[in-house]
């Protein structure tokens, strides 16, 4: 097998090349653990078997690049050079070769719960500012910290006031660009469509143009333990976004988001519906998943559930998709819409449940004229719009950086 | 002329001439342009670089798959949406020792036959999936040619990227 000629390795080890566990666990409860490690590394062990291999795993193994965090110090922010700042303790090595940094398209970014110089530095706005220069094909960033520390890291306010009724020890965000654009940035854009220099951060949310936002604001459970817990506000990244949406030129690109979270409290979840009043203007669809993964035993271990009542849980829950399905559907039909697919993670989890969402979400779906298009999909046909009067046309035609401007100044205002 | 089953003769690196009908040879790439290039002159068409055994397995093969649609190159564009599910007759086909594995493999590559060299490789991908290096090695008789240092190099370097 060693003496395969190179483009049969090639092909063999493209059939070892799957997604990196933080991109395959993503919908499952945040975690340094499952994300991080894998215990199965078919590409990592064929490196290791000899030269010959080493060479045709290389850029298929080194475009998913990982960052712990906690392996290094703080960034020493003591010079103008941006690459200095990177000179952190652990960190001299990387990227290994400047070939190599043209391969990467996927950086991990994690932090364990307890890292405490992501939480304490003020900005982070030097640290994007020298990773993204050094991987000009990235097209996904994930970021797994806990809350503060996202927060942080991508230049976002959480609410933090109520963090210790909730088990939310990592949350994390997913930034996904299309394949394709990998060169772009808002600087890019043509003068008319660029936004104000003043409007952007320089964080990581602006630099690039994302497609796609993924948010797992992980576990509430531990809340329903608590007393009055639907008065509590979790830390949320979606809440921290909406800010965010407001003035940055994001809002241009974005045509996917997907939430994820663990019996999410149905405020949170009506609050990221009428936020999605106005961003129902760019994205195309939305995906959610609200209930644990059925895998992850999560409902079986005690000392996770507490003493919260587990139907209190479900009965959220249903509250929490009931609003989606009075939601989604409205939003849709309004003028402007873009939204063309609605996808539910929780379809067929758990027994029973189901029948719930066939009623809370399937029932006023198709009441707009929105077609089943798998299990737990739903599509809105064009010709739905020519009833309910939306201007959408699939297109990127008609739309107006001013005229969004005055509409989102006031729909994120205070949801 | 008819559309009916038409009868061509390959001629094997070993000398050995094997008749087979057109319509299966033609799932090669490499004998398709050869009868499109040569015409069909009832000669022996010589295939250089396989003898009678491993070619007589390849046309097996391609006997079995003569009927389907012809390959798209749609998986090419990403290699991350790649599976390595192997329909069971395929499986079947493939449970041939080592240096017919890697023979057909190669005969595939070089008669252009995708489909089939698509199979070899994920057959081959999948021995590798759940091993070690040392049992990736044993697995396939690989000489191990790196130094401790260099080994202990590479999985410094290795953290960089994430496990897969």
């Amino acid at each position: 097998m060693d003496s395969l000629p190179a483009e049969l390795k090639l092909q063999i080890v493209s059939y070892l090349d799957g997604d990196a566990p933080s991109v395959q666990n993503f919908t499952g409860e945040p975690s340094v653990e499952n994300w991080a490690h894998c215990k199965h590394q078919p590409l990592k062990s064929l490196s290791l078997v000899s030269r010959k291999w080493r060479i045709a795993v290389f850029p298929s193994l080194f475009r998913n690049i990982r960052l712990n965090l906690d392996s290094m110090g703080p960034p020493l922010l003591i010079s103008d050079d941006p690459l200095y700042s990177l000179r952190l303790e652990g960190f001299s090595a990387f990227p290994p070769t400047p070939v190599l940094q043209n391969r990467i398209t996927s950086l991990f970014v994690y932090a364990t719960a307890t890292n405490e110089w992501v939480t304490q530095i003020d900005s982070l706005v030097d640290f994007w500012g020298a990773i993204l220069p050094l991987m000009p094909h990235l097209q996904r960033i994930v970021i797994l910290a806990n809350p503060e520390a996202i927060g942080n890291l991508i230049d976002i306010h959480i609410v933090l006031h109520d963090s210790w009724a909730f088990d939310m020890p990592l949350q994390a965000i997913m930034l996904e660009q299309a394949p394709g654009s990998e060169y772009d940035t808002f600087m890019d854009l043509p003068d008319d469509r660029r936004f104000p220099r003043t409007m952007c951060r320089n964080g990581v949310l602006d630099p690039r143009k994302w497609t796609n936002i993924s948010i797992n604001e992980g576990s509430s459970l531990k809340a329903y333990s608590t007393y009055e817990y639907f008065h509590k506000t979790p830390p949320s990244i979606s809440r921290g976004l909406k800010e965010y949406f407001r003035v940055t030129p994001l809002f241009q690109t974005l045509t996917h988001i997907t939430f994820v979270a663990i019996f999410p409290l149905p405020d949170a979840v009506e609050r990221f519906v009428a936020r999605f009043a106005k961003l129902r203007l760019v994205v195309q669809s939305l995906t959610v998943q609200l209930a644990p993964l059925y895998a992850s035993r999560l409902l079986e271990d005690p000392e996770r559930v507490g003493t919260a009542q587990l139907s209190d849980c479900w009965s959220e829950l249903g509250e929490s998709y009931r609003s989606l399905g009075e939601e989604i559907p409205q939003q849709a039909a309004r003028k402007g819409s873009r939204l063309r697919l609605f996808r539910c993670l929780d379809w067929g989890l758990y027994e029973g449940f189901q029948e719930e969402l066939s009623l809370s979400l399937g029932g006023p779906l198709a009441i707009y004229g929105w077609e089943t298009a798998g299990d737990g999909i739903w599509r809105r046909p064009v010709e739905a719009d020519s009833e309910t009067g939306s201007a959408s046309d699939g297109t990127d035609a008609g739309f107006d950086i001013s005229d969004w401007e005055d509409e989102a100044m006031d729909a994120f205002g205070d949801h | 002329m008819s559309a009916t089953s038409q009868t061509i003769i390959l001629n094997s690196s070993d000398g050995v001439d094997i008749p087979v009908d057109k319509e299966v040879a033609t799932r090669s790439v490499l004998i398709r342009n050869l009868l499109e290039d040569l015409g069909d002159t009832g000669e022996p068409i010589p295939i250089l670089n396989v003898n009678e055994a491993v070619l007589k397995k390849v046309l097996e093969w391609c006997e079995q798959h003569k009927k389907d649609p012809p390959a798209t190159n749609e998986d090419d564009s990403d290699s991350r949406k790649k599976t390595t599910d192997i329909d069971e007759w395929d499986q079947k086909f493939m449970q041939v020792d080592q240096e017919m594995l890697f023979e057909i493999i190669l005969a595939a590559n070089y008669l252009d036959i995708k489909a089939l060299l698509d199979v070899g490789c994920k057959t081959v991908a999948n021995m590798i999936k759940g091993k070690s290096p040392e049992e990736i090695r044993k697995t396939f008789n690989i000489q191990n040619d790196f130094t401790p240092d260099e080994e202990d190099q590479i999985r410094r370097e290795n953290e960089w990227a994430e496990d897969r």
